[in-house]
């Protein structure tokens, strides 16, 4: 059963001695050191923001990608903000949102003509809506963990998706989101299934390299941020 | 792997002549050298991220046993399972015998090179289970019965034209009077013929672009979302992946992720990158109840150690292709490889053997642009010279340079033909001399440069000059 495991595993042990590479105890030592250590490699210095300017360049990478913005003050505020996206792009007054409890309080109940469904997309919904867990600045990245809360198919099966994103969450480097990601998969340190990195709607560039929008995922992002305005965009 | 590398130069003659192809082959230039080198302006510590993205990848390449079997460690604790393929043979059992565990009829397929390395779309439909692609690219390949012919953008040969006569043929459902001449159009087609074969696929196939040793994660890298809705929607997420993917962290990750997207399409990042952990857990109401990760040597490990140790860094960006000025002029169908361009140079050696592919590295003017932009610094000109060195030790230059022979021979007989292809031939040379109308590397003649300079020729033959005069001496 492990027969060709072992004996890739040979080969690379012998093939990497050969060459100029240390021997096996130092390479486990070295493995060790580098896994432990977690070290930020190489953090460029314009993603290296905080606060409010992390908030001002999120939103400007993400519009660049094609990614809509709409701030709201509170979690309560969301119904609303959504109610007014359908609105405005002509949408039936209909969403399939996640389990998360965070979505309990956004004030559903001042939009009593919007059907609000519970549950993994099967690909019949028009909108989906989850919960972001955190931002990266840098490049208008959003990052969604999957779990019974934010089931994944609502990232990808609806034609719009909708995400809520507390300004507070937005951080600026990469590795700095990714590092909390695993720090809060707890002890055992073992992921959801899947974290998605998101950076504006899905397009294709495969005929004539002309990029469309609305590939095999969503046509459009938008993002409802909770939270702080920018000071400045 | 099946090479057909033999005939480079047959292949490139042909696809010189070939109007459609040149005026797709327009677009690889027009797209990709201008968006890479904007985003890579963009990024003042882009050099230095270069540096450090080598540095990750060498620790990697000098310890990865070690760091394997921590990716390994890491899958299994997260309910996954990881299998060990020596060889294309192998990785395709392993595969099908995942399939049919699974009472697989369908798969879908996200884009995957190394699953074209192992040709195991022929492999499924010899065993009675229809593989569909399910990027656009590599869908409308599969509709022709092609194969890729860019390892980012597979139908990078083709025009619109030429897949809206595949999608009338081949959709038939749909009305015939639609109008179906943008890529707008066109991709809305596919992606509505596609959404039905998701859900009816009983295992999902991807590649992976990174594996991470600290949390056993495979990532796939793309634009569109096929992918993801592979890896979703199915009962089995089979991810295939060769051994020198490995990242130890998620730090390493990011810093790799910051060259990738830039060097590939000029983009900050791609639209989704996405990071697999294992399959769905039991409180999950979607994702994939099995999860698997193939991972595959087929001839790499050979190369550690070995002066062609660097080869292992790449990360398949493409824009070592995207600025080459032979890719540019044959495509990538010419190279008869599955990797085509300069890493296919490198690689494909390596891969089938330097018997079947020898003559690959000779596909070069040496003019350094691959080396230049490859994000991970892979020396490929130096590469492709060592295996020159190697083919000639072997004895196997005497073919192919009879090879060449026979083309020409063929050619001088057929007086049109050959006048073409020197034209041809005429501005290829011209426009690779540059301002200062030198060449110092002749394709496949590197016997005539390697000691002197060739004046490049002005771009056009003797016969068009000829000609021109003639007419301007007629009143
Ligand atoms: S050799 Fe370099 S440029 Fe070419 S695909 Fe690999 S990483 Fe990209």
């Amino acid at each position: 059963m492990s027969s060709a495991r072992d004996i890739i595993l040979q080969r690379i042990g012998k093939a990497i001695e050969e060459g100029r590479a240390p021997p096996r105890s130092e390479r486990e030592s070295g493995a060790e050191a580098c896994l432990a250590a977690k070290e930020n490699v190489l953090v460029p210095a314009g993603a290296n923001v905080s606060g409010d300017e992390a908030i001002a360049l999120f939103t400007q990478k993400a519009q660049s990608v094609q990614t809509t913005i709409r701030h709201v003050a509170a979690i309560s505020d969301v119904a609303e903000a959504v109610s007014q996206y359908l609105t405005a792009k002509n949408l039936p007054q209909a969403i399939r949102r996640g389990s998360d409890p965070l979505l309990d309080r956004a004030g559903w109940e001042a939009q009593p003509l919007m059907e609000v469904t519970i549950g993994p997309s099967d690909g019949s919904d028009r909108v989906g809506l989850s919960v972001a867990v955190s931002a990266v600045a840098e490049t208008g990245t959003l990052i969604l963990s999957s779990g019974p809360d934010n089931p994944t198919t609502l990232n990808f099966l609806p034609d719009h998706h909708l995400v809520v994103l507390s300004a507070a969450r937005i951080v600026g480097p990469l590795e700095e989101a990714l590092r909390a990601t695993v720090a809060e998969a707890g002890p055992a340190g073992i992921l959801p299934r899947i974290v998605n990195l998101i950076t504006g709607p899905s397009r294709s560039g495969d005929v004539e390299q002309q990029i469309v929008l609305g590939a095999h995922g969503p046509r459009a992002v938008h993002v409802i941020l909770i939270g702080d305005h920018p000071t400045a965009v | 792997m099946k090479v057909h590398s033999a005939e480079f130069i047959e292949r490139s003659a042909e696809a010189i002549g070939d109007k459609q192809l040149q005026r797709a082959l327009g677009n690889v230039r027009a797209g990709f050298i201008g968006k890479r080198a904007k985003a890579a302006a963009a990024l003042p510590e882009f050099e230095a991220i270069r540096d450090a993205a080598v540095g990750i990848k060498n620790h990697v390449l000098d310890h990865l046993d070690v760091y394997l079997e921590r990716f390994e460690a890491n899958v299994n604790a997260a309910g996954g399972h990881v299998h060990w393929a020596r060889d294309a043979d192998e990785g395709r059992a392993i595969i099908l015998d995942i399939c049919h565990k699974a009472d697989a009829r369908t798969v879908t397929k996200g884009k995957s090179m190394l699953t074209e390395e192992i040709e195991l779309n022929a492999h499924l439909d010899a065993h009675g289970i229809e593989a569909v692609e399910t990027d656009l690219g590599e869908y409308i390949i599969q509709l022709r019965g092609e194969t890729p012919s860019h390892i980012i953008a597979p139908a990078v040969h083709l025009n619109r034209d030429q897949v809206e006569a595949d999608f009338r043929r081949v959709h038939t459902g749909f009305d015939k009077d639609r109008i179906l001449d943008t890529p707008e159009s066109l991709l809305g087609e596919a992606r509505e013929v596609l959404r039905q074969r998701y859900f009816e696929a009983d295992v999902g196939i991807t590649g992976a672009n990174f594996l991470v040793a600290e949390t056993g994660s495979t990532v796939i890298v793309t634009n569109e979302g096929n992918g993801d809705l592979t890896q979703t929607l199915p009962r089995v997420h089979i991810a295939l992946a060769s051994i020198e993917k490995i990242v130890p962290t998620m730090e390493d990750l990011s810093t790799i992720l910051r060259l990738l997207a830039r060097s590939a399409t000029g983009q900050e990042m791609s639209v989704y990158t996405t990071i697999s952990t294992g399959p769905r857990r039991n409180e999950d109401q979607d994702g994939p109840e099995e999860f698997h990760v193939v991972l595959l040597d087929n001839g790499r490990s050979a190369l550690l150690g070995t002066e062609f140790q660097e080869v292992l860094r790449c990360i398949r960006c493409g824009a070592c292709m995207n600025h080459c000025p032979v890719f540019h002029a044959v495509g990538g169908h010419a190279y008869g490889a599955v990797y085509p361009g300069p890493i296919g140079a490198v690689i494909t050696p390596a891969l089938a053997g330097i018997d079947q592919a020898g003559h690959l590295p000779n596909a070069s003017t040496f003019c350094g642009r691959c080396e230049a932009v490859c994000p991970m610094r892979i020396p490929l000109p130096k590469l492709m010279r060592q295996w020159r060195e190697k083919e000639y030790e072997k004895g196997y230059q005497p073919g192919a340079m009879r090879r060449g022979m026979s083309l020409w021979a063929f050619a001088a007989r057929h007086p049109r033909l050959y006048r073409f292809g020197a034209i041809i031939a005429a501005r290829i040379l011209s426009g690779l001399g540059g301002t200062r109308h030198r060449l110092s590397r002749l394709p496949l003649a590197s016997g005539w440069t390697d000691a002197r300079d060739l004046p490049a020729p002005e771009g056009r033959t003797f016969m068009q000059a000829y000609a021109k005069s003639e007419k301007a001496k007629r009143p």
